[in-house]
């Protein structure tokens, strides 16, 4: 079962997109912060990040940096109501106002490519 | 008036002794079937069955050399044999997910039973390949008061011979030998197995003979009756006498009505608003849908073939992800109350109706 961390400082939207996830038969790990989430990557090994943009404290893409400063391939989907940022840390934006069925898409086929390379081609 | 002891009747001093009540269940059964009966529609055999067996493993009068039950389930696909189960494993564990299933398609071939027992001595992969049937997994759900495993044999029909020979010994002696040699009690097991067979002709019944019939089902007091003896004479016909000997109880599923299917849609909704509730405790919001969307969802997610297998996933497809959308975009907040109606064009409407609460909104 692959692993997923969701990260979102809206607590209902990130218990809500855990709960479809799990639906969908991942493992979905909520968290509220960058913090919590680099917390839950100490304890445990995900397989994807899918991560809200602003948060208070640090950002999404902060945290993405974080996470491919130690994992240079890791998959990372941002989900942000503004338009996308350039960030090569990034593997997929994806906007909120079109979550769903969206996200499931693209948590399939980030899960699916063997590379960053791969998505990107 | 029939002789034997009636259900329910009081107990009784005579001059012989006191009359005792051999049908009453005891309190932890009632609300055992209470649970089942609340989330289960229209398939009171199977619920009487593993309540039976229940009763027994609680009064610690099952076999000792033998599974506390062997239950077979026969029924179309769609009609709720795995779901028993899941309900089962959640009304005494808390979790739909406390059994162990082998999905015996995944066994066809001779040697796939190595994934099952593990490989034995000689054979590449011996002490490597894990086996699926330890004593360990058999008690990883158990807790300090209830030691009794859940394991499901879905789809048996397509078993291969070396699993039906497995299958016959866990059955009949409550034992398996690994591929390491060593042995696994399953006599605190309750064995559940599923099939499909008789299914087609079981639905033809159902939908009142051969031909296009297309309309509901008529209430037909034989109908369940001759369904049952289809469902068993097919069964027969496929398993042999050694493996029909072992069995504690066959229950055939039968296929829902129209107004079942209603029952179940209901359900599923409610499980929705659960999930919120879950998800988000006490800052939740609610949701309800008008008679028109719940028939568009039945129309959708139910069919004769499938039953209400594709009911969750229409549910998910056209609610879920809808309300999930609200909330990501800042549309809908706890205390709120959304209404979900059908639009002319045939989309779904959703309608905000009321706002108990004020609570931020973010969309980050």
């Amino acid at each position: 079962m692959k692993k997923i961390l969701v990260v979102d400082d809206h607590e209902m939207l990130c218990r809500l997109v855990c709960d479809i996830l799990r639906a969908e038969g991942y493992h979905a790990t909520p968290a509220t912060s960058a913090a919590q989430a680099l917390k839950a990557f100490e304890q445990q090994e995900f397989d994807l990040l899918v991560t809200d943009f602003r948060m208070p404290g640090m950002s999404g893409l902060d945290l993405a940096r974080a996470v491919r400063d130690r994992s240079p391939q890791f998959p990372v989907i941002i989900m942000s109501a503004y338009e996308p940022v350039e960030c090569e840390h990034v593997t997929l934006w994806l906007p909120k106002q079109y979550l769903f069925p969206g996200l499931l898409e693209k948590i399939r086929y980030c899960l699916s490519a063997t590379s960053v390379e791969e998505i990107a081609r | 008036m029939p002789n034997g002891p009636q259900p329910g009747a009081s107990l009784a001093e005579t001059a012989e002794g006191q009359t005792l009540d051999a049908t009453r269940h005891g309190e932890a059964t009632h609300e055992f079937e209470a649970f089942l009966r609340a989330k289960v529609v229209g398939q009171d055999p199977a619920l009487e069955a593993v309540t039976e067996l229940y009763q027994i493993f609680l009064a610690g009068m099952a076999s000792p050399d033998r599974p506390i039950g062997n239950l077979l389930f026969l029924g179309p696909t769609g009609s709720g044999k795995t779901y028993v189960v899941e309900v089962v494993a959640e009304a005494l564990f808390g979790n739909p997910h406390a059994f162990i299933k082998i999905d015996c398609a995944e066994f066809q071939e001779h040697h796939e039973i190595a994934k099952l027992i593990g490989s034995p001595p000689g054979y590449i992969g011996h002490l490597q390949t894990p086996a699926l049937l330890t004593q360990e997994a058999l008690s990883r759900f158990h807790t300090d008061k209830l030691k009794l495993t859940l394991v499901l044999f879905d789809e048996i029909e397509k078993a291969s011979e070396a699993l039906w020979q497995l299958l016959l010994g866990i059955l009949d002696k409550a034992s398996l030998t690994l591929g390491d040699n060593s042995h696994v009690d399953l006599s605190q097991c309750l064995i559940f197995m599923t099939s499909n067979v008789g299914a087609s002709q079981m639905v033809t019944l159902a939908e009142g003979g051969i031909g296009f019939a297309t309309l509901p089902p008529i209430a037909d007091i034989g109908l369940d009756d001759r369904i049952t003896r289809t469902a068993l004479d097919a069964a027969r016909r496929k398993f042999s006498p050694e493996f029909m000997n072992r069995l504690d109880k066959v229950v055939v599923f039968k296929t829902l009505r129209p107004e079942q299917l209603e029952q179940v849609l209901e359900l599923e909704l409610a499980k929705v608003q659960q999930r919120i509730i879950r998800a988000v405790g006490q800052s939740h919001f609610t949701f309800r849908c008008t008679p028109e969307v719940k028939q568009w969802l039945l129309k959708e997610g139910t069919d004769p073939k499938y039953g209400a297998r594709h009911l969750k996933r229409v549910i998910e497809r056209n609610i879920v992800y809808g309300l999930a959308n609200l909330v990501a975009t800042g549309q809908v907040t706890s205390g709120d109350c959304v209404s979900i109606g059908l639009r002319s064009d045939g989309g779904f409407a959703f309608t905000k109706v009321a706002s108990q609460l004020s609570a931020e909104s973010s969309a980050g």
